[in-house]
């Protein structure tokens, strides 16, 4: 039998087992086979390249990578991946050496050019990563990935206006880019534009509706200005998906007491009790929640706080 | 743009790296790039240290130390994570040193390499510098390692400087007696410190507004004691953050100055906010086998028929080895997805019959065997879960008080409801309502 065709039997046997339980023996074994049957069969090597990188085995993944690159030696894809084990093995130096050779053989390829800035800024060159996205963004003024990149890189180094500047452009460009919206929500938070990022997070939510962090921070923007309603189902929101969280159990109990002691909203003592008691079940510890605690039992919670 | 409102001519307190910025602004760190330039640039000294906490300014100092250097006469190379073998090390920086891969095996052959390189640098009339950022994390033996690098030195000449920067971790490993050998050989030492007091805050925000062009105090005096308190106690990266956001907030609410009370809102602010989300670092895309399913259980076939087949023992060495053991090979069209194969995982698929021995072994918990009789049944909305109640607790609580009774419940509901995520999928009920239902039901088993 043709030994090529074989290889490419066992290759596709590989990937059938990698397909149906990813990076296992089976599908290692598999592909083995296939580079016994034809030693130059270069998808082989990349796909036990990338199941050594899964493996976070990276002197296996670097051997397969670099044997894609003695069969291949103008493949700039190639030279990328070996870049890619490089950078998880923190040779950023010579991660940033495959990159530059992936872009020398393929002149202006853009994922090249932000694998070259993230290095940059992997090696704290900040302003050799600024420039290297910039000429990314030059090239390629529609696409999203620089854009992000270098608004990320902002963001980073606390360059809020060009941070913002950045995300809003990334938006422009895919306007339910999530991490985009979250870091801008995030940031509007940091320089106090609190209804700016209200919509931000309020789009989240409306894509993905279980976020709770986008929740968490909703309650808290709305918490702060002084939107008590809307924080108090926003947080509740977020303790539906995920009631073991400490802070935001904090937070709304404290939302409830403020209720309790007004008098609106009809919240019995009861439930701001069994919610502590919750709360102090996760944490017996939480100082602030036995203090509450004990007012309501023994002082019938209002009396210390004039409601 | 924010700083203009103030009558500035450029952003005061930007953290990014920035010459201009750093005249007597931060005392340490400023001694510390100007004591390290020398030694590169005049000094005969062989290693060079930085020791600094977080956000104390390290890795700025570094970056502008190789920035301000003149790249003509310098072979650099800089190993920002060095928590790796010496010979990964060693590979690195030959590899940055000489701009090509240094995939070389034995120590001894990359030891020899980098003499070589040394000697040829000088002969080029460059020198080689080492940077090794977050030195802290190196390795005692590596350390060692990096030490018998610096006796690859000329009588004469210098022929390189190795700067470690790192965590005070780093000053405590050097500073052991271990490693005297290699403390003798540090030309330099400097310590970046945190800014230690109101009053030198209050300099180093004045400096750096007079540097970007002030002319007018900006903060009043009651703002340094915030400042520095929600800097972590003088954090030059906090500080820098802090005064940026509070002159932006000063800005977009018009101030003419920024008291304590803008400063202290802005500290609790950023403390609640979170890091941004990045981009997921990823490789190029895997190639895909082309064989569609069908065709792979016809492979099956092929592989049986191979392992006699004339043909293949010709193209195999070593036939036995064709025989893998793939004893899920999907048959027929069935094929099984991963969700539908049985989990004989932890979960409890059944409950015990009270026919059973007492001591029936039911579930495989995380922390071994769970016996039947530390388990109370309970039926939750339409979900029937087993609680685990660990006998520790249950000592515990047959001993104690009834409000005692009733933590330790509330601490076995707690961690049923944790274990039983299905019990919290309804949005319409209150998962602290469910808790409050297993608690009862803990109550009565343990009461």
């Amino acid at each position: 039998m043709d030994k090529k065709y074989l290889a490419r039997k066992w290759f596709s046997k590989g990937y059938y087992y990698d397909s149906l339980e990813p990076n296992s023996d089976k599908a290692i074994e598999a592909y083995k086979k296939s580079i016994e049957f034809d030693a130059t069969l270069k998808d082989a090597y990349i796909n036990l390249g990338f199941i050594h990188i899964a493996k976070e085995d990276y002197n296996g993944a670097l051997k397969y990578f670099q044997k894609v690159i003695e069969l291949e030696p103008d493949n700039p894809e190639a030279f990328s991946n070996l870049g890619y084990v490089y950078e998880r093995m923190v040779r950023y130096g010579s991660a940033k050496q495959m990159y530059e050779r992936a872009l020398e053989l393929c002149p202006g390829d853009m994922e090249s050019m932000i694998n070259i800035a993230k290095i940059l800024e992997l090696e704290g060159n900040y302003q050799g990563a600024v420039n290297q996205y910039k000429r990314a963004i030059e090239r390629y003024p529609d696409v999203v990935s620089p854009r992000f990149g270098l608004a990320v890189l902002y963001d980073i180094h606390d360059m809020f206006d060009e941070a913002v500047e950045g995300y809003t452009t990334v938006l422009e460009r895919d306007a339910y880019c999530v991490k985009a919206l979250f870091n801008l929500g995030n940031l509007y938070i940091k320089i106090g534009e609190n209804k700016k990022a209200v919509g931000l997070f309020k789009k989240i939510l409306e894509i993905y509706p279980d976020n709770i962090i986008s929740w968490n921070h909703l309650g808290s923007v709305y918490q702060a200005l002084g939107e008590y309603d809307r924080a108090f189902i926003a947080l509740r929101q977020s303790l539906f998906l995920n009631p073991f969280q400490e802070e935001i159990q904090a937070k709304l109990i404290q939302l409830l007491y403020s209720r309790y002691l007004s008098d609106s909203g009809g919240i019995g003592k009861e439930e701001i009790v069994q919610r502590l008691q919750f709360t102090l079940s996760m944490n017996p510890g939480n100082r602030e929640c036995q203090e509450l605690l004990k007012k309501l039992l023994v002082n019938n919670g209002k009396s210390d706080f004039g409601g | 743009m924010y700083y203009k409102y103030w009558g500035l001519e450029k952003p005061p307190f930007d953290n990014v790296p920035d010459t201009t910025m750093y005249a007597e602004c931060h005392a340490s760190m400023e001694s510390a790039i100007a004591e390290t330039l020398f030694a590169i640039e005049e000094g005969g000294e062989c290693i060079s240290v930085i020791i600094g906490d977080v956000g104390l300014g390290k890795t700025m100092s570094i970056r502008m130390i190789i920035d301000s250097l003149n790249q003509e006469k310098y072979k650099i190379a800089l190993i920002t994570n060095p928590s790796t073998t010496f010979v990964q090390l060693m590979r690195e920086i030959i590899g940055q040193l000489t701009g090509k891969l240094c995939e070389e095996k034995k120590k001894a052959n990359l030891l020899e390499m980098f003499n070589k390189l040394l000697f040829e640098t000088v002969d080029e009339g460059k020198k080689v510098l080492v940077f090794i950022d977050e030195a802290n994390v190196i390795s005692p033996s590596n350390l060692e390692n990096l030490r018998l690098l610096t006796n690859m030195q000329d009588d004469q000449r210098n022929l390189f400087t190795m700067v470690l920067a790192g965590q005070l971790e780093l000053a405590r490993r050097l500073e052991h007696p271990k490693f005297s050998n290699l403390f003798q050989r540090i030309g330099t030492y400097n310590k970046i410190e945190k800014i230690q007091s109101e009053d030198l805050v209050k300099a180093y925000v004045e400096t750096r507004l007079r540097l970007a062009g002030g002319k007018r105090n900006i903060f009043t005096d009651d703002a340094f004691g915030v400042l520095w308190k929600y800097s972590e106690y003088g954090v030059p990266r906090l500080i820098n953050k802090i005064g940026k956001l509070s002159l932006k907030a000063g800005e977009t609410n018009g101030f003419d100055v920024i008291n304590g009370e803008v400063v202290r809102q802005i500290g609790e602010r950023f403390q609640k906010t979170t890091g941004p989300a990045m981009q997921k670092r990823m490789p190029r895309k895997k190639p895909k086998g082309e064989m569609p399913p069908e065709e792979i259980a016809e492979m099956e076939y092929v592989r049986n028929e191979a392992i006699t087949d004339q043909d293949s023992e010709q193209v195999v060495s070593g036939a036995d080895t064709l025989n893998p053991a793939v004893t899920a090979f999907p048959q027929g069209d069935k094929v099984f997805k991963k969700e539908e194969i049985p989990d004989n995982g932890e979960k409890i698929e059944s409950f015990p019959k009270k026919s059973d021995t007492k001591e029936r072994v039911v579930s495989h918990g995380k922390n071994g065997l769970i016996k039947a009789e530390d388990l109370a049944e309970a039926k939750i909305g339409d979900y029937r879960v087993m609680i685990k109640l660990p006998p520790e607790l249950l000592r515990e609580a047959h001993s104690s008080t009834p409000e005692h009774r009733m933590k330790l419940a509330g601490i076995m509901a707690a961690q049923a409801l944790k274990e039983n995520p299905q019990l919290t999928k309804s949005l319409s009920i209150d998962p602290v309502s469910i808790w409050g239902e297993i608690r009862d039901i803990v109550l009565r088993k343990i009461g």
